[in-house]
């Protein structure tokens, strides 16, 4: 797969469309946004006027701005319990929400990606709780708290809301379509620990095959949906010059496992790093196959940095057969299943990930995090 | 269900630990907050309240199918769920035929701006359902309303509309959401595709009507069986609007029809109209899911 220049998406089809098709989608898209925002702008107006004006004024514009003595009163409302109310709701949403999306997504990721007796029924279960109105759980666990004496604490909230089959089912199907086995194998050979590794590969995607060129290098090669949360914006790499424009694009997160500088965080300082670190395109030849332009840049420094190779050993253990025909095996495998994945399947991952921005940006996190312990890298492409 | 794991012995053996610490949190959790709730909520469905004489002590006895057979001779109930059934036969249908007319013109170079729109469709979302259902129900109140030249001569909240009104108050906020998973199904559509279908002539329509859709077929599936669920399991927005509509009952929707009866408390009666929602519930979508699944394949 060649890459010489990463064209500019135009999304959809042709560039070069009649005026009259232009107005009447531009006519829908304005239809649609005044029936979107009308009732948000009267929901505003009405928070900025008082309570006679409310009645009497003309309802969609402003009578006497009296927003910052409504918001006032609220504040001031029974001693000030509405903040109390805010920050319980920022309670269960930050914390409820983080441990929800870990323990689903790590319960997902061994159920797609561990074979064990009742794995499908496991996942049958989880799944069917998705179906269970919440009104049937509400007056059980009620109950059951009571008898705990644990309502009216903060546990009879958030604990049940730590359960959530649905990100489950989510986490499942993005695992397995979104992280080939071979990525786990490799790290597995290379040493990683089953737990820590997980969470490496949470982030992560393999683009491409890029990974299998150079399974010997890298644990991990990591594609990754992301709105954007600090990473270096496309092109930054390739010119070592940071751009502003944070648009959504496929991140490519790698790590080796050398001590680390100071990666990750910071688009400057990555494209900075890489620009150093890289001496020029088209120079990376790793395994037998041949990324080259700005891919080969970036996955360049990865395959220099003189970690040591020790897959090749373990391949040979766990498959008896040579590190390098194994290799070439999977990349033919992974071509294989990337081709299908995009005809077919449509990206499954994409569409899940961009759903649940939130799960995204737990993960970007992870990454972050990640990168301050060990080797980390980052690009988009 | 998490040690006992044997199918690849170099596998399953060695990482047993790493399976225990993944499915662990989880499974606990789920045991403790759904399965124990439900198992729960299942054993209190087959009791009965049985009393000595008239005015005896109140006992709760072992009834067998009693709750469930009242369930069944209940006819508020199934009203109920005639009503959301006929209402999701309608809404659902339009709500994702809207989220799919905007994903697809988002996704059209005919838009400009697109980064406005898609913020503007999706804000409705962020929107809590009861404070949605609260504002529309002023927006459609025939004095208060900034359109009271249609509320005032069209009520929209009588007996015969107020199924409807409340429709609208759902598509309004699930459209944005719904788009955005049809929309991101659509921005993974390799490019090559596109230029191919030009280079054959296909004009946007075209593109959008043989290319895009059956590509975003899955979504579509995803979303409608996401929203079948929901319409089953609507509680907020009719809740909300019996405080303007005399017209919404206790017994609206069959969420509505087990939150009263809980609150009589007829514990054991609510608790099997949840058990009857929920293999409702599960046989629709699952029906849904093979009949889209069987044509998908096809």
């Amino acid at each position: 797969m060649t890459m010489t220049s990463i064209p500019v998406r135009r999304r959809g089809g042709a560039t070069r469309e009649s005026a009259v098709s232009r107005t009447i989608a531009m006519a829908v898209m304005l239809v649609a946004t005044l029936y979107f925002l009308t009732p948000l702008w009267w929901l505003f107006v009405a928070a900025t006027k008082t309570r006679s004006d409310f009645t009497t004024t003309a309802p969609l514009w402003f009578a006497d701005f009296a927003l910052f003595d409504n918001v006032a009163a609220l504040i001031g409302y029974r001693d000030g319990v509405f903040l109390r109310w805010l920050l319980n709701s920022a309670l269960y949403a930050g914390v409820g929400a983080l441990l929800a999306t870990l323990i689903a997504a790590m319960a997902g990721y061994a159920i797609a990606k561990y074979t064990f007796r009742g794995r499908e029924t496991l996942f049958n279960v989880v799944l069917g709780g998705v179906l269970v109105p919440a009104t049937a759980l509400a007056l059980p666990l009620f109950l059951i708290f009571s008898q705990a004496g644990a309502t009216n604490t903060i546990w009879a909230v958030l604990l049940p809301s730590l359960v959530s089959p649905f990100g489950v089912y989510l986490s499942r199907i993005y695992a397995s379509a979104s992280v080939p086995d071979e990525i786990i194998e490799a790290a597995r050979i290379d040493g990683a620990g089953e737990v820590r590794r997980r969470f490496d590969r949470r982030a992560g995607y393999d683009d491409d095959g890029a990974a299998s060129r150079r399974a010997r290098h890298v644990c991990l090669v990591v594609r990754f949906v992301v709105f954007g949360f600090g990473f270096p914006p496309r092109g930054s790499l390739a010119d070592g010059r940071p751009r502003s424009s944070a648009g959504s694009g496929r991140v490519l997160v790698a790590f080796d496992r050398q001590p680390l500088r100071h990666v990750g965080q910071q688009g400057a300082d990555l494209g900075r790093r890489h620009r150093v670190a890289h001496p020029g395109p088209g120079e990376c030849r790793v395994g037998d196959a041949e990324p080259t332009g700005d891919f080969a840049a970036r996955v360049r420094p990865l395959a220099t940095e003189g970690h040591q190779p020790r897959g090749r050993v373990g391949l040979q253990r766990l498959h008896g057969i040579p590190g390098d025909r194994r290799r070439a095996e999977l990349v033919g495998r992974r071509r294989q299943e990337h081709a299908e994945l995009v005809g077919r399947r449509l990206g499954a991952q994409q569409l899940l990930l961009r759903r649940f921005r939130l799960l995204a940006a737990v993960f970007a996190r992870l990454v972050g995090h990640a990168s301050r312990v060990r080797g980390c890298r980052v690009a988009r492409v | 269900m998490a040690s006992d794991t044997v199918v690849t012995p170099s596998r399953a053996v060695r990482h047993r630990t790493a399976l225990a610490v993944f499915l662990l949190p989880f499974g606990v959790l789920f045991a403790l907050f759904y399965v124990i709730p439900i198992l729960y909520a299942v054993y209190q469905s087959l009791l009965t309240v049985e009393r000595e004489g008239t005015f005896g002590p109140a006992v709760q006895v072992f009834g067998g199918l009693t709750q469930y057979i009242a369930v069944f001779q209940n006819e508020p109930f199934w009203a109920s769920i005639v009503r959301v059934l006929s209402f999701g036969a309608v809404q659902v249908p339009i709500m994702l035929g809207v989220a799919l007319a905007l994903a697809l013109l988002l996704d059209s170079p005919l838009v400009r701006g697109t980064r406005f729109f898609r913020l503007a469709f999706f804000a409705p979302y962020a929107v809590p359902a009861v404070i949605a259902a609260i504002m529309w129900g002023f927006l459609y109140s025939p004095n208060l309303s900034p359109f009271t030249a249609v509320t005032s001569t069209f009520d929209f909240l009588s007996a015969e509309t107020v199924l409807w009104s409340i429709a609208n108050v759902v598509t309004w906020v699930y459209v944005g959401y719904n788009m955005l998973i049809i929309y991101s199904a659509l921005l993974s559509i390799p490019q090559e595709i596109y230029e191919a279908a030009r280079l054959d002539g296909a004009n946007q329509l075209r593109i959008a009507w043989s290319i895009k859709i059956p590509l975003v077929a899955p979504a579509l599936v995803l979303t409608g069986i996401f929203s079948i669920i929901g319409t089953l399991q609507l509680l907020a927005e009719p809740q909300v609007f019996a405080s303007f509509s005399s017209a919404v009952t206790s017994t609206f929707t069959p969420n509505l029809t087990i939150y009263s009866t809980a609150s009589v408390p007829n514990m054991s009666l609510a608790a099997a109209m949840s058990v009857v929602l929920a293999v409702a519930t599960f046989v629709l979508s699952f029906t849904v899911l093979k009949l889209t699944q069987r044509r998908a394949t096809l």
